[in-house]
């Protein structure tokens, strides 16, 4: 005899309880979409196997029984469509402040790489993390979290950097408004050459339309991006050849990257030749050796180097 | 919760144990405990009304688990109700953050991180895990640049890092090339310092009556001595004063603070206290802000500055010679 697929089905409900698995279906729903009284109705008539339409009241009762245990659920409104909508439940992930904080010194780690790909993985993946935090773990979280902190890159700036690579892979000729720590907001034309990490903190290396010279933007200070067009034949930058000694520890734990190269090596010091495209960034790179770090070459970055060295001791008279 | 409006007592039962084995595992005794003091519906129930109630959340989808400990069984929610929405690139990010934070070679870091792991997997779905075991396997064959950073401190890292949580004082021996000969210090390791490529044991020098900074590389020994650390609070700020553009957008890095109506302050600058462990760290930073920067505390570090300065500058004098 074929066996009534209904009755199959309450078989399969022997030793539970129907209104307890109404609930929890409910809340697995609810987990999923807001929906109306028709659309839960309809749902445990074929997932829960009801034999009649279940009354208003009783969506209410369960409604309120969720609520009891933590969830927050509005209730149909016309703002809402009429749904039931699960706003917050206690199946959300608890973090103590310490674990927070370890959370953080891991993260903190992981920017020392200087791997920006990797950096905004990470940041991705944290702001969904985030998102299944309970009310209380966010609200630790924020207060560690300090603000502008260059650890943590919010959704729109990593969005931001992913859709200023895909211009430098392309060269193009872009439009942006600047935040200049200086001279405020300003417009600036650039073709973008690549994404780097330095120190930390994630740049647009790009060429300056207007000086012709290559500059690092902090991703967090570009505001907007307004125009993009492909850029007219490209200006082949030429960088300049900088010949630099290191003494000290800095020239025992010395590792050549990308175009550097030791041309002389002795016991106490060494001396490298590199290629230069910003000469901000690397002046900024030769003062954090310190008195580990002399400019050999060219003579005019030397000067600038001097100069510099020169005005901080003055400001110290 | 208004205590008079209705709820289905039963189904609030089994929610509320859905709740509680979704944080931890727990016996049938533990559940009944937790039933009968319960604020708003307590009541006594029996073993077989507990059992029913975990057939029901299994029937409703519940992936209910249990393990035995010491004779008794106990159960919990093996995956979260809301799982993280993730995508192949978050997984492979995942996989490679563990690795990479596998390859430095700290027991405390890589055992926050397991944890870390441990409660991201319950709310990961089965096809996120199965990818993020089979990212796991395509790491271990393959190395990368990133993850051997700190290869060569392999054998060291383990004890600078138990050294720094055991509170006692240390030996070491330290030698530079440029030493002729190797020193002996007596150290109160604290912590250690990691940068892109290399890694500093920062600690307090009780003879030198100042914080010190070690490269692993330089290290030869390390050994415990008997007494303990005595200087573990010492908080030594250095104030600095930032000017003109640096004031308008500087942003703090994580030891530091701005100090208010600080003396050192005047009409266009700021002062900031910074609480870094690595003073000669710090040193290179502010050098880098050029005139923007002025060391102003203590000043031992604003004459060490000058000194460094005056250093480099006459660096450039022999070099023209």
């Amino acid at each position: 005899m074929v066996q009534n697929q209904n009755e199959k089905s309450i078989n399969k409900f022997d030793n539970i309880s129907l209104t307890g698995f109404r609930c929890a279906k409910i809340f697995n729903l609810l987990l999923k979409t807001p929906c109306t009284y028709e659309e839960i109705n309809q749902f445990l008539k074929t997932k829960a196997n009801g034999l009649d339409d279940i009354s208003k009241d009783s969506v209410t009762l369960y409604i309120n029984t969720l609520r009891a245990i933590g969830c927050e659920i509005k209730r149909p409104s016309s703002k809402n469509n009429y749904k039931y909508v699960l706003i917050d439940h206690p199946f959300k992930l608890s973090l103590s402040s310490v674990f927070l904080q370890e959370f953080l010194n891991i993260r903190k780690h992981l920017s020392l790489c200087n791997n920006w790909n990797f950096i905004i993985d990470n940041d991705n993946f944290i702001l969904k993390f985030i998102e299944i935090f309970d009310k209380e773990t966010i609200l630790r979280w924020n207060k560690m979290i300090k603000p502008k902190t260059s650890y943590f890159y919010t959704k729109e700036e990593i969005e931001k950097i992913k859709l200023l690579n895909k211009y430098c892979a392309k060269k193009r000729r872009v439009g942006l408004i600047y935040i200049s720590p200086e001279k405020g907001e300003k417009q600036m034309e650039i073709i973008a050459r690549k994404i780097i990490c330095e120190n930390n903190t994630i740049y647009l290396s790009c060429l300056n339309k207007e000086t012709d010279k290559i500059l690092h933007l902090r991703i967090d200070r570009i505001k907007d991006i307004k125009t993009v067009s492909i850029a007219s034949q490209e200006k082949k930058v030429v960088p300049i050849i900088v010949k630099y000694k290191l003494t000290g520890t800095s020239a025992y734990l010395f590792e050549p990257e990308n175009a550097e190269k030791i041309i002389k090596k002795n016991t106490n010091e060494i001396i490298i030749e590199t290629k230069v495209y910003n000469e901000f960034n690397f002046i900024q790179k030769v003062l954090n050796y310190g008195n580990n770090c002399t400019l050999i070459s060219p003579e005019h970055m030397k000067e600038q180097v001097l100069s510099k060295l020169n005005r901080i001791l003055k400001s110290y008279e | 919760m208004n205590k008079k409006t209705k709820i289905n007592s039963t189904a609030y039962r089994i929610m509320l144990l859905m709740k509680n084995l979704a944080q931890k595992s727990l016996s049938i005794d533990e559940l009944i405990t937790i039933i009968e003091n319960d604020e708003i519906d307590p009541k006594f129930i029996s073993r077989e009304a507990v059992i029913k109630y975990l057939n029901t959340l299994k029937s409703a989808g519940v992936n209910i688990c249990k393990i035995k400990k010491n004779r008794t069984y106990y159960y919990y929610v093996d995956k979260q109700p809301q799982l993280l929405n993730m995508d192949k690139n978050d997984i492979s990010s995942l996989a490679f953050t563990e690795n990479y934070i596998n390859s430095l070679y700290q027991n405390k870091i890589i055992n926050d991180f397991a944890k870390f792991m441990n409660i991201t997997s319950k709310f990961l779905t089965d096809d996120d895990l199965k990818l993020l075991n089979k990212e796991r396997k395509k790491l271990k064959q393959t190395q990368t640049k990133l993850n051997n950073n700190y290869n060569k401190y392999r054998d060291i890292l383990p004890k600078a890092e138990q050294s720094c949580s055991d509170g006692q004082r240390v030996f070491i021996k330290y030698r530079l090339p440029s030493d002729e000969m190797t020193k002996n210090i007596t150290l109160e390791p604290k912590l250690l310092k990691y940068d892109s490529k290399n890694i500093c044991l920062i600690g307090y020098n009780p003879i030198a009556g100042e914080k010190q900074a070690f490269l692993l590389d330089y290290i030869e020994e390390i050994r415990q001595l008997p007494q303990k650390s005595k200087y573990d609070n010492i908080m030594t700020p250095v104030m600095f004063k930032l000017k003109g553009r640096l004031a308008k957008g500087y942003n703090l890095y994580d030891n530091e603070k701005f100090v208010e109506n600080s003396e050192y302050q005047d009409e266009d600058s700021i002062i900031v206290a910074n609480y870094e462990d690595d003073k000669e760290y710090l040193l290179k930073r502010l050098l880098r802000y050029g005139e923007y920067c002025e060391a102003v505390y203590p000043k031992s570090f604003r004459n060490k500055f000058i000194q460094t300065v005056k250093e480099t500058l006459l660096n450039y004098e022999k070099s023209s010679h």
